[in-house]
């Protein structure tokens, strides 16, 4: 087992913009607007495509679901995404952005474990994929607490606590599955596939911008504080059900 | 008349209705000391409802997927989760840019 990589966390840069200091009509400094449509856009651009493609979101699930509560559960999950994707729509459209046109919706996923999700071939790789992309959208929502974009600190806990819900209900699809010994061998066999792109999405530990985020009052951690810590909490929600973490370093794209 | 959270009216009851409840525990982790799960069913009931800001509870109400939680009040019966979708508008959201003065102020429901 690899050991967990050195990082710098969040709490020793300095924080240069207080909480709720700008809204969306205030002359703001031009990197900082920048940065503050570069995260809705990733926001707007994975959620949009649940009312907006519900072929992709919403009927593969509802064909694989094993059971008729699986059914109520996922249709519950999908419909208040639907309403959090109003809520990036409402964000950038006060900055001047329409990201209800097709070709907003037209480029590429921000990050790649949703087009994972578009071929998904079984009821593990759709609970797999909630594990990890609602719990990661968990963890964003934490990070705005107290964020220096108005907007961002409003929506933080209720995006943060909502997603945690969606990741419970993941760990509860996944127990189902991990409830017969067949089942949980191929849980085992697809988390290889799944938990590296679950590691990828925090990106890379290194990466320029996320001090720059910090220093802005913009997010709170850094990629591999963020990353170390899910870690933690996925491999002890695994184990509770049975399965083994995979090497958290084999098959990644951003380390 | 539905009642509505921006009138405040007196809580009398909270409800966890059990067949609607699909085990997300986000009331769990909002209005930790009003909820509480059952380990035999994996549902969840709000026996410490009165032992928290009754601003948890509505926003417990809101974020349950399902519209499990049933608030009772001295106005009548409401599901905030269902309340919050029947007034659902872009301009009035959660995140919706607000005037500085009032950037601080908990959403307090689409009404």
């Amino acid at each position: 087992m690899a050991l967990a990589r050195a990082f710098v966390k969040g709490e020793t840069i300095e924080r240069e913009i207080p909480p709720y200091t700008y809204e969306p009509g205030d002359d703001m400094p031009p990197d900082y607007r920048q940065a503050v449509v570069h995260i809705l856009t990733i926001e707007s651009r994975i959620e949009s495509e649940y009312p907006m493609m519900p072929e992709k979101t919403l009927v593969p699930a509802m064909a694989m679901a094993p059971r008729p509560e699986d059914w109520v559960r996922y249709a519950s999950y999908w419909a208040q995404e639907v309403q959090h994707a109003t809520y990036w729509i409402k964000m950038l459209a006060e900055l001047g952005i329409d990201a209800t046109t097709k070709e907003f919706m037209s480029q590429p996923k921000p990050i790649y474990i949703f087009n994972m999700r578009d071929d998904a071939d079984s009821w593990a790789e759709w609970a797999y994929f909630s594990y990890f992309a609602d719990r990661q959208g968990a963890y964003m929502g934490w990070e705005w607490l107290d964020s220096s974009y108005g907007p961002f600190a409003r929506i933080a806990e209720r995006s943060w606590r909502e997603e945690e819900g969606h990741a419970q209900m993941a760990h509860e699809m996944l127990s189902y599955i991990c409830a017969t010994p067949e089942g949980r061998e191929f849980a085992q066999k697809k988390l290889a596939k799944w938990y590296p792109a679950g590691l990828d999405m925090f990106g890379k530990s290194d990466s320029p911008r996320q001090y720059d985020y910090i220093r802005w009052g913009l997010r709170r951690r850094t990629n591999e504080e963020m990353r170390q810590a899910f870690k933690a909490e996925v491999d002890a929600l695994l184990h509770s059900i049975g399965l083994e973490p995979p090497d958290p370093l084999a098959n990644r794209r951003f380390l | 008349m539905a009642a509505r959270e921006p009138d405040d009216p007196k809580i009398l009851d909270v409800e966890v209705v059990p067949d609607i409840c699909c085990r997300f525990m986000n009331c769990l982790r909002i209005g930790r000391k009003a909820f509480k799960l059952d380990k035999n069913t994996g549902k969840s009931s709000a026996p410490g409802w009165r032992e928290v800001d009754p601003a948890l509870l509505w926003q417990a109400g809101r974020s349950c997927p399902t519209g499990a939680i049933r608030i009772l009040t001295e106005d009548g019966y409401v599901v905030p989760r269902w309340q919050e979708t029947d007034g659902w508008s872009m301009d009035k959201h959660p995140a919706a840019a607000r005037p500085h003065d009032k950037s601080r102020e908990p959403y307090r429901g689409m009404v």
